[in-house]
């Protein structure tokens, strides 16, 4: 009788979650936006927290921009002249609405680009305090505190927002805008009727957050999701085969390996560059699935970017290593006094790209007869300031605002924030210095090639992928073309 | 009285040792919420940017200055606002808490009624059908991942079937799938449980002079020999209950379900202490109720445990 | 009894197998040759970078084994004790321990290995260490509970009123006593550790597959679950094969001749 009744009951049971579930099926099939997949949504829609997610989401602009080739382009300001060494004058161009239809001009610019600079010291990185000013005949003019050669950049830095305030609400420009964030799990917009003519074409979006890869590929199969970010090789390899439309982008992040110049077998140059000459870029590309060989610290479609050559060549490694003081013991391992030669390679997973090319780098170490271990830590920041490594895999976009100069100071300057190493190089100095006082051009360009090439011998940093990565695109959005890595996930082609 | 009084105060000195213990620990670690956060925007270290951001965090007063409005407030029911977002945490957790708290709660109960079933039978059968297949389970959940079970789930019926969508809509079979995963590897080890104290009551003497006296076998177990059993499953899972919380950790990532354990783990990559340390006091409250639940409970089926 | 011998045998035989077997560097790739079969090369074929799953998963025993052995020394060991003491002095003593054994439950592993990581770095042995106070609790449980009944049985307040050593009433008498249970329950629940230690790695600590253990490899391979099968059951019927073994040296499954019911 009672088993009887278990039974009875756990059907009962069984049935009424099912029914639970399939009646919400039902309800969910008559919506359909465009469902994207990726790690993270923005936590609030305040411009001072989350301008960056915001902009990555297409809910909020720059004044200037960058388009796919990596140039500035503004909707908003049409011509830009310096009038003195700490004044410029913006022309406004017009015409430019807020998802409310109210117009964005110069005072408009004016108030939320001040608002930033007293609210958000981030915007005073580059210049120093930067005022707006509306003038009378609509333009905008901009005083500086420290004298900079790029405002157009300065203007696209991540911070630097287009918004209107009302009331606890913020409203932006962007093709896109806010119907409902669930802050960390998903986040609803709906087409901004007053972004472009086309905005009548556009559909809903919906992002959704996934943190397991797998997960999402399986959403991806199910066709619940129709864009999948962040996909790692083995899952793009694994759709591909499947017959679903994969497609490559150019990151705008780099790949590249800081090398500790403090301490360990790195501080010795010799041993730098012959690990230089040991990794194989080219396989590095063909395991990832996509990308070039590095020849700098930037994306190749930058302007600015580096045109040094590297060049797997084991003999010349083998040659350097033993002008060095090593030699093969008969393990095959490089040694000197008796010590053998071994690197510890560091990274870590967020960027699931890098473990692979630890692992790699590591395989083609081990045959060229240099030992190694390998960590793939919790947090890299504290190990890189901690300096407990000898090359740490690292991955970032260096021109996230189109310009060089902000990175290459970060890392090859002392007290530099990526500058781990304390690197230090009067030559690289000196051109800095200079490239702080020259205009964008190919002056300026020159200056960061002359730069990079520096490094390439010294090698604080060594350059290793311009990597591509890869997205995976249901029918509806198979034309889809997503840029500048997971800065600009949205943009306005989407869905058209 | 007196006994419930001791009760109060003790775990009124647990709250607040652990409130200090909690509130130093997430502070030793090495990488502060400023590093996490000027990290995560890819931003210099400099001075003035960790000043700025300190200063925005609230994490430049003194810290017994934190410590004492961070818990002052706390009693007071406001559980503070996210140091990275700026939300309110106690509405954050109420938001996640569901989740959570059915995936746990009713996988453990489903599990739980199953596993007394299998448990039974295993011990009145031995070596047949659910005595196997109660060791055959507590293999499987050792071994085989749920994250791999999840991925066959989720592949089966939609991509395959396509009956099911997991991630979106409002995500009811994910939370339906997960509870059942959670009942399937929590029946292994409770229905061990049950079984073991069965075979302990079947060789009381009891149990052998009401056998011997005609009683069916199974009307003596079940009618007359049921409790310790049931105390033992009662206090196997009211243990078990202590870990809903970070229980689901596999599960919300499999399934993408925005419980408090991804809510968890994305405080601890931006080390924002708020959420933290609150967390933690939300766990020992937690576990004062689960006690007092167990107490309860075991007074009630008439098996003593005193805490 | 017999049985039991052979079944250690075996285990000593497969540990010795898993240190001394010679296996290919498991770093080295081969992007030639990846997802390869089973051949006279690469015994259980390769993986998505071409290297040698044997190697891999020789290795990964390595690993496994010690954070299995650490892990459940540290639970076995420390429960047991702790168990014993809370029981046996019982007031705050027992009250401290018992919290100590709630709050470790409590306190979910994940939010312990998060900070432990932080605090010490994260390490094979590390997470055996987490791990091993994360689940002591159960053990203090079980064995406070035990030694409880023990404590009422004459033969222990005779002991006590005559003045023998509580250390020696401990493990000479009470601990011979419960011993069984708690292998029993040790021999049910040691080898979840690898799971556990797998489920890190969806936070992002342990992902390191130059240092692989079992459950990592499961992590990272669970995307080929439905392509290459062969990489997931691999580590999982070596991890079932150790829960096999652990389950049959310690459970009582074969019940003695003396302990059959009226049942049986």
């Amino acid at each position: 009788m009672r088993k009887k009744l278990a039974l009875v009951l756990a059907g009962v049971m069984g049935a009424s979650l099912l029914a639970a579930g399939s009646s919400v099926y039902a309800e969910e099939a008559a919506a359909d936006p465009i469902v994207l997949g990726c790690s993270y949504v923005a936590d609030n829609t305040n411009p001072v927290d989350s301008a960056w997610d915001l902009t990555a989401h297409g809910i909020s602009e720059g004044i200037y921009m960058q388009d796919a080739e990596g140039n500035l382009v503004s909707r908003f300001v049409s011509e830009l002249t310096r009038e003195d060494d700490l004044t410029w004058k913006a022309t406004v161009t017009g015409g430019v609405k807020f998802s409310d239809g109210t117009d964005c001009d110069a005072a408009a610019l004016a108030d939320c680009m001040n608002y930033l600079q007293t609210n958000n010291a981030m915007t005073n990185g580059t210049a120093g305090v930067v005022t707006f000013t509306a003038e009378e005949d609509g333009s905008l003019t901009i005083v500086t505190e420290r004298p900079t050669p790029v405002m157009s950049s300065l203007l696209a830095e991540w911070c630097n927002v287009v918004f209107k305030q009302d009331g606890d609400n913020f409203i932006y420009t962007g093709p896109y805008m806010v119907e409902k964030l669930d802050s960390g799990v998903s986040l609803e917009m709906v087409p901004n009727p007053y972004y472009d003519d086309r905005a009548g074409d556009r559909s809903d979006v919906t992002l959704k957050v996934f943190r397991d890869s797998a997960a999402m590929q399986q959403a991806f199969e199910g066709g619940e999701i129709d864009l999948m970010f962040g996909l790692t090789p083995e899952t793009a390899d694994i759709l591909t085969g499947e017959g679903f439309n994969v497609k490559d982008y150019d990151a705008g992040y780099q790949y590249f390996a800081f090398t500790n110049l403090q301490a360990g077998p790195m501080s010795d140059l010799a041993v730098r560059e012959a690990i230089n000459m040991i990794i194989d870029r080219e396989e590095l590309t063909t395991v990832l699935k996509g990308g070039r060989v590095a020849t700098g610290i930037f994306a190749g479609y930058y302007s600015f970017a580096g045109d040094v050559e590297e060049k797997t060549d084991l003999d010349a490694a083998a040659a350097k290593l033993e002008e060095a003081g090593y030699t093969k013991n008969d393990d095959g391992i490089f040694e000197k006094d008796g010590e053998p030669l071994s690197i510890h390679m560091i990274t870590y997973s967020a960027r699931a790209d890098l473990p692979i090319i630890m692992q790699m780098v590591s395989s083609q170490l081990t045959k060229a007869g240099i030992d190694s271990t390998t960590e793939v830590v919790d947090d890299i920041g504290a190990a890189l300031e901690a300096g407990e490594y000898d090359l740490a895999f690292y991955a970032q976009h260096t021109a996230p605002s189109g310009e060089p100069s902000a990175f290459l100071n970060m890392a090859l300057t002392e007290g530099g924030s990526r500058n781990y190493a304390g690197y230090h190089s009067d030559k690289v100095d000196e051109l800095l210095a200079k490239m702080g006082e020259t205009e964008p051009g190919e002056e300026r360009d020159q200056i960061s090639k002359d730069i990079q090439a520096v490094v390439a011998e010294d090698l604080p940093i060594i350059y290793l992928v311009d990597p591509q990565w890869h997205v995976a695109l249901s029918e509806k959005v198979a034309d889809y073309v997503p840029y500048c890595g997971d800065y600009y996930c949205v943009n306005a082609e989407l869905g058209l | 009285m007196k006994r419930i009084a001791i009760y109060l105060i003790k775990w009124a000195i647990i709250f607040l040792v652990a409130s200090i213990l909690v509130f130093t620990v997430v502070r030793m670690m090495p990488s502060t919420p400023v590093d996490k956060w000027l990290d995560a925007y890819h931003l210099p270290h400099t001075e003035e940017n960790v000043a700025f951001m300190t200063q925005k965090m609230g994490l430049d007063k003194p810290l017994y200055a934190q410590y004492v409005q961070w818990i002052g407030n706390f009693l007071h029911g406001d559980w503070g606002v996210s140091l990275v977002s700026g939300e309110d945490i106690r509405q954050r957790f109420l938001d996640k808490m569901p989740y959570s708290f059915s995936i746990g709660i009713l996988g453990l109960l489903i599990g739980a009624a199953s596993s007394f079933f299998l448990g039974y039978r295993a011990a009145l059968h031995r070596n047949r059908f659910c005595d196997r297949l109660t060791t055959f389970l507590t293999i499987f959940s050792q071994s085989v991942p749920m994250f791999v079970l999840s991925i066959l789930i989720i592949n089966a019926f939609s991509v395959r079937l396509r009956i099911a969508s997991f991630f979106t809509g409002d995500g009811k079979y994910a939370i339906v799938a997960s509870i059942l995963l959670t009942a399937l590897y929590a029946t292994g080890g409770l229905s061990r449980v049950v079984r073991s104290a069965f075979r302990d009551e079947m060789s009381k003497s009891y149990v052998k002079f009401m056998v011997s006296r005609g009683f069916s076998r199974e009307t003596v177990l079940l009618r007359h020999a049921y409790k310790p059993p049931l105390a033992s499953l009662v206090s196997a899972v009211i243990t078990r209950f202590a870990g809903v919380f970070g229980g689901s950790t596999v599960l919300e990532f499999a399934f993408a379900i925005p419980g408090l354990s991804t809510m968890l783990v994305s405080a601890m990559d931006s080390r924002d202490y708020a959420i933290l340390q609150t967390y933690i006091l939300v766990v020992i409250i937690w576990m004062f109720l689960v006690h007092l639940v167990l107490n309860l409970v075991l007074h009630l089926i008439g098996a003593r445990r005193d805490a | 009894m017999k049985k039991k011998l052979i079944l250690w045998a075996f285990f000593a035989v497969f540990v010795l197998f898993l240190f001394l077997v010679p296996h290919q560097n498991i770093k080295l790739t081969d992007i030639l040759n990846t997802y390869q079969g089973c051949s006279r090369e690469h015994l259980l074929g390769t993986d998505n970078l071409g290297r040698d799953l044997f190697a891999l998963m020789v290795t990964g025993g390595q690993r496994t084994l010690l954070v299995v052995f650490i892990a459940t020394l540290i639970s076995f060991i420390g429960g047991s004790l702790l168990g014993m003491i809370a029981a046996y002095e019982g007031g705050l003593l027992r009250s401290l321990i018992q919290f100590i054994a709630d709050f470790v439950t409590v306190v979910p592993s994940l939010v312990m290995a998060l900070i432990f990581s932080a605090l010490f770095g994260f390490s094979a042995p590390m997470a055996g260490v987490i791990f091993g106070i994360g689940n002591i609790g159960q053990y203090i449980n079980l064995a406070e509970g035990l030694t409880s009944g023990m404590k009422e049985r004459d033969f222990i307040s005779a002991e006590t009123s005559i003045g023998l050593p509580r250390a020696s009433i401990l493990f000479l008498h009470i601990f011979p006593n419960i011993m069984r249970q708690l292998f029993v329950y040790m021999g049910n629940n040691a080898s979840s550790v690898v799971l556990q230690y797998a489920g890190l790695a969806f936070i992002g600590l342990g992902t390191d597959v130059t240092n692989p253990d079992w459950g990592t490899l499961l992590y990272q391979y669970r995307v080929y679950v439905l392509t290459y099968p062969r990489l997931v059951i691999c580590p999982i019927a070596a991890i079932c094969l150790l829960a096999l073994f652990f389950h049959f040296a310690f459970d009582d499954a074969r019940i003695k001749e003396t302990e059959l019911t009226i049942y049986d």
